[in-house]
């Protein structure tokens, strides 16, 4: 029987982001995983959860937990880095402090048991672990054969610590891109944040930090950027014109989230991956890929 | 030993991640571990520090607790094992209550909360909207421009909000405070009100010209 799994796409997901989520879906459905939208989800509040009320932060994750275990899941996925961070933060802490799970509890229409049965994985990591890399590169039918690839993985995947990865010195994503076939490119900026978080308010600084990652990626040779996360690429791929100015030079580097890549490597349609809507063009990689 | 504790910083203790805040002894690893830094007067270091001397206004008015981008690297690497990232979230909250706040993020993470409450998901054209209302940053608005319409193109931004089954739910929570409390709120949400009724008859429009051309192909 193939696993099902509620899936929490978070508010990126069907507006700049959209190709995440197509790409995860298609991803999913082709390698026989199911993937069922959690019915009524709510926004997890971001970096801005608590500006009004303490609890808020965990209010807001855990009826999204409340709901998936109402609605028959015991896994959720949450693509979007900074939505996996909230809901699996506040599924450890509300299973390890009932305090917490009892006042939230008294305030939510809905109930969460808070007994450690729901688990927030990430799709990233849930295929390293519980697909395997191993299963996953034989399903590959179009390697990635010698693109250069520099893994983005900016704060949320990895941080705070968690059992996946190192919150230093993250491998995943190298990981995967290798057993898709592509050459992982080493550099130094690779888990320092992009200020994505910032972009509207304070873009200069935002500017300024995804700047040195881009420029840093491009110094190390590499072709192409993929990443985990809606924030991450909106920062690298949508500010990169900013980031070129600057710089002072052109860094042309296409930005494909990891389940794009995943389903050009697998032989999924591009039209499948909403790979028309980057900023930064991504026909030369598809090109690549597809010859 | 308690009641002579400064008041700020007992209040400070209190908060989710400030219980640790005396453990601090300086060492420094979260200011070399920030990547905001440049844009801070004092970096976490100092803040520690400020709040362990009970300076309120120092550390409630600075933008310091607002260009935090919340990537964790301080948390991760304290070797006191502070919740520094935690607490500067807190601390943003303290600032907005006891009335230190200006500066734009903290208008953007009130109009980011606001527009969740009004319907359970974010909705980038109204978060937008609702930000530049609350700053009148004409400048930055106009250099966004040229990326706006980009994404325009790309389909990156909706032209109607998703709603969950009852948003209310959410406010009677207390995820927001009552409308009163919003600053300028009356005639924003008049404003926002009326950008939604265009975009959602431009939504029709755009629907009913794909729908005729389907007709036509099919």
């Amino acid at each position: 029987m193939a696993k099902s799994y509620a899936y929490y796409p978070g508010c990126t997901m069907s507006s700049t982001a959209k190709e995440y989520d197509m790409s995860t879906r298609a991803v999913f459905a082709h390698l026989g995983l199911e993937l069922h939208e959690i019915q009524d989800w709510n926004c997890c509040g971001a970096t801005h959860s608590a500006i009004y009320k303490e609890d808020a932060r965990f209010l807001l994750s855990l009826r999204n937990l409340a709901l998936a275990e109402d609605q028959g899941f015991d896994t959720v996925i949450a693509p979007c880095s900074a939505c996996y961070k909230n809901l699996r933060r506040a599924a450890k802490l509300s299973e390890a402090d009932k305090s917490i799970c009892t006042r939230v509890n008294e305030e939510m229409t809905e109930h969460y048991s808070c007994a450690g049965h729901v688990t927030v994985l990430h799709p990233l990591y849930m295929f390293i672990q519980d697909f395997g890399l191993d299963a996953l590169k034989k399903r590959v039918v179009r390697p990635l054969t010698g693109i250069k690839i520099a893994s983005y993985y900016g704060c949320m995947l990895t941080r705070p610590l968690d059992e996946f990865d190192s919150a230093e010195r993250p491998t995943g994503l190298d990981r995967l891109v290798k057993a898709l076939g592509a050459e992982p490119v080493e550099y130094d900026y690779k888990a320092k944040c992009c200020g994505g978080a910032l972009a509207l308010s304070h873009t200069g600084s935002t500017v300024r930090m995804t700047s040195k990652i881009l420029a840093s990626a491009k110094e190390r040779g590499a072709e192409s950027v993929t990443l985990a996360c809606p924030m991450c690429h909106m920062a690298l791929d949508m500010y990169q014109s900013k980031a070129e100015r600057a710089v002072g030079q052109p860094l042309n580097l296409p930005v494909l989230f990891f389940t794009q890549w995943m389903g050009l490597a697998l032989g999924i349609e591009p039209e499948q991956l909403g790979l028309k809507r980057h900023m930064v063009p991504t026909a030369g990689m598809v090109a690549r890929v597809i010859g | 030993m308690t009641s002579e504790m400064d008041p700020f910083l007992a209040e400070v203790m209190k908060l989710r991640g400030g219980k640790d805040v005396l453990e601090c002894y300086q060492c420094g690893t979260c200011s070399a571990s920030c990547p905001a830094l440049p844009d801070m007067i004092h970096g976490p270091r100092r803040i520690m520090y400020m709040i362990q001397n009970g300076m309120e206004q120092e550390v409630l008015s600075s933008p310091d607790i607002w260009r935090c981008v919340s990537c964790y690297s301080c948390m991760n690497r304290c070797p006191r094992g502070i919740e520094i990232t935690v607490l500067f979230s807190e601390l943003r909250r303290l600032a907005i209550q006891k009335g230190y706040v200006d500066d734009k993020e903290a208008e953007f993470g009130q109009a980011f909360t606001v527009t969740l409450a009004q319907h359970g998901r974010q909705f980038e054209p109204e978060l937008l909207a609702r930000y530049y209302l609350r700053v009148w940053d004409v400048l930055s608005l106009l250099r966004m421009v040229p990326l706006g319409l980009k994404m325009l193109v790309k389909g990156k931004l909706p032209f109607a909000p998703e709603h969950i089954q009852e948003p209310q739910a959410l406010q009677e929570a207390g995820v927001i405070p009552p409308a009163k409390d919003l600053p300028g709120g009356g005639w924003i949400d008049q404003v926002i009100a009326l950008m939604i009724t265009v975009l959602g008859f431009m939504d029709a429009l755009v629907k009913l010209a794909s729908g005729k051309k389907e007709a036509q192909h099919g």
